[in-house]
């Protein structure tokens, strides 16, 4: 019962930290990047294939490279199509997306390459006759810890303010001297490091990398980052961790039945959207304007 | 050599071109009206001189240098600030906060603090709710805090689009007499509005605009309902 919770509440805080590194780029570009998968993905295969040189420089090396990949794909792709219909913009994503798993195709293959990362997360403890395993405390951990890292960044510095302004009107941000495009390769790269850390702790519970790796998870975090209301960054980790937790209930509760879970979860997202079109946390920020 | 020469711009969304081609010009400490009908081109000549939007032909000058097509966020800096319509204030975040997003546009880096207190002076209201969230604030008080929020980057020229709208008698009175106080401070105001007697008697000159062209210039002395009539439907006084 109790590691129930845990893994709901650890798989809950991975899917929010994942949804925010989509709702990060959302907020200020009105971009769903279906790239963001592919991000977490060249985490996985950074991690594993620099697994030997010790964790420290192994996360940092990652940490860097997916960050860099994410400014990339903005100064190479997004920051050439500003103020491009929406539907361009998705397409674009995709496109990218594609392109980048053709490419870790060619380079890793399409098959899984494995490798051990972090093994100490994969042990199990015992507190008070229960067992728990470490990789769920240590995720959850890890979430509580970047989640307040990331309120406090966004809400007490100048540069998250901006963000926040940037990500809720972008042109009215502007006119009060709010730099576009720097804001927006900051939400770029803050997206990238939240990418690396999913990557990482998904690495550490599979073992393996593989060029679809971050599919999955992004799909369930951009529903995640709908629920919670799109271009509200709290809303977006909420609801990450709302879809990432139910699912995990779910798949505990359905048993031998789970792999109908991804269907139970998605009749409640389509409830949830019937009644609350604008998602979970819109509505205490539209009392604006006459 | 004015502060600011608007000369011959033209500008549009798209295809549809909205303004002929303008010319208007602005010295410190004056107040300059600009009204006409709906769909005049007023709120896309603003979008123009501050960046907002690149007019397709023309040139803005701003402090003897040429602005023409520079991005808002320079051009603020430069000390040039639009109060949108609409206000789009940021309702989530604290009415503090907005005045601090603000100073994001501000050259001086010193002064800050001074400059927070003299728009609570001239605004009390955002002193007292500065925790609170800006979208709790009534409409005038928004608009306080909209006007506020571009002061304290200690514009040169300060564009307002449609300070008055939705607003009360009353609130509108305060928000000019803030204005009024603005403008004896030095900074130049390029007011558009709806109400157009009232920017009429109140500004140095107003400027009438309608289907993209400045068609007339009124004195404090047309502030009558015939002489504005005429000059809004371009009949004969």
């Amino acid at each position: 019962m109790i590691q129930v919770l845990l893994d709901a509440l650890s798989t809950g805080g991975l899917y929010g930290l994942a949804a925010l590194g989509i709702g990060l780029v959302f907020g200020v570009m009105r971009l769903v990047n279906f790239a963001h998968g592919e991000l977490i993905a060249l985490g996985a295969f950074l991690l594993i294939t620099t697994r030997h040189w010790g964790l420290v420089p192994s996360l940092v090396i990652t940490l860097v490279a997916v960050a860099a990949l994410a400014v990339l794909l903005e100064f190479g792709v997004f920051r050439r199509l500003r103020g491009a219909e929406p539907a361009v913009l998705l397409v674009a994503s995709f496109g990218v997306s594609v392109l980048l798993q053709k490419v870790y195709e060619a380079i890793f293959g399409t098959l899984p390459i494995s490798g051990q990362v972090a093994s100490w997360m994969s042990g199990q403890w015992t507190v008070a006759g229960v067992n728990v395993t470490r990789g769920s405390v240590a995720t959850v951990a890890l979430t509580i810890v970047l989640l307040a890292a990331m309120k406090y960044a966004v809400e007490r510095t100048s540069l998250g303010l901006q963000l926040q302004a940037a990500s809720s009107e972008l042109l009215t941000a502007r006119l009060l001297g709010v730099r576009a495009n720097r804001i927006i390769t900051v939400a770029f790269a803050a997206g990238g490091l939240l990418a690396a850390v999913v990557a990482f702790v998904l690495v550490a519970q599979r073992g393996q990398a593989e060029p679809l790796f971050g599919v999955n998870i992004t799909i369930l975090a951009l529903v995640g980052t709908v629920i919670g209301g799109l271009g509200n960054l709290q809303g977006a980790a909420l609801g990450g961790m709302l879809v990432g937790s139910s699912l995990s209930i779910l798949n505990a509760v359905l048993g031998n039945l789970r792999v109908y879970s991804a269907s139970v979860l998605f009749v409640m997202v389509i409830l949830v959207l019937l009644f609350r079109p604008d998602g979970l946390l819109r509505s205490r920020a539209s009392g604006e304007r006459v | 050599m004015s502060l600011l020469e608007v000369s011959g711009i033209r500008a549009g969304y798209g295809k549809v071109e909205a303004v002929h081609g303008v010319d208007l010009s602005l010295e410190p400490g004056e107040m300059v009206g600009l009204v006409g009908p709906n769909g005049a081109g007023k709120s896309t000549l603003l979008a123009a001189i501050v960046g907002a939007l690149r007019p397709t032909h023309g040139t803005v000058r701003f402090d003897g240098t040429d602005i023409t097509g520079q991005r808002p966020e320079d051009t603020v800096r430069r000390g040039l600030a639009l109060v949108p319509e609409g206000r789009h204030i940021f309702s989530a975040l604290t009415v503090d906060e907005n005045l601090r997003l603000g100073l994001t546009g501000r050259r001086r880096k010193d002064g800050i603090p001074e400059s927070i207190a003299h728009v609570e002076d001239l605004f009390p209201v955002l002193h007292s709710h500065r925790h609170q969230p800006a979208g709790m604030l009534s409409g005038g008080q928004q608009q306080q805090l909209a006007i506020a929020r571009a002061l304290v980057a200690e514009p040169s020229v300060l564009l307002l689009d449609e300070p008055s709208l939705g607003l009360s008698p009353t609130v509108v009175g305060d928000v000019f007499d803030a204005l009024e106080i603005v403008r004896r401070e030095g900074t130049a105001i390029l007011v558009v509005e709806q109400r157009a007697q009232l920017v009429v008697e109140l500004a140095a000159r107003t400027m009438v605009m309608r289907e993209g062209l400045i068609q007339a210039e009124l004195g404090p002395e047309d502030s009558d309902a015939d002489a504005l009539t005429a000059a809004y439907f371009g009949g004969n006084a």
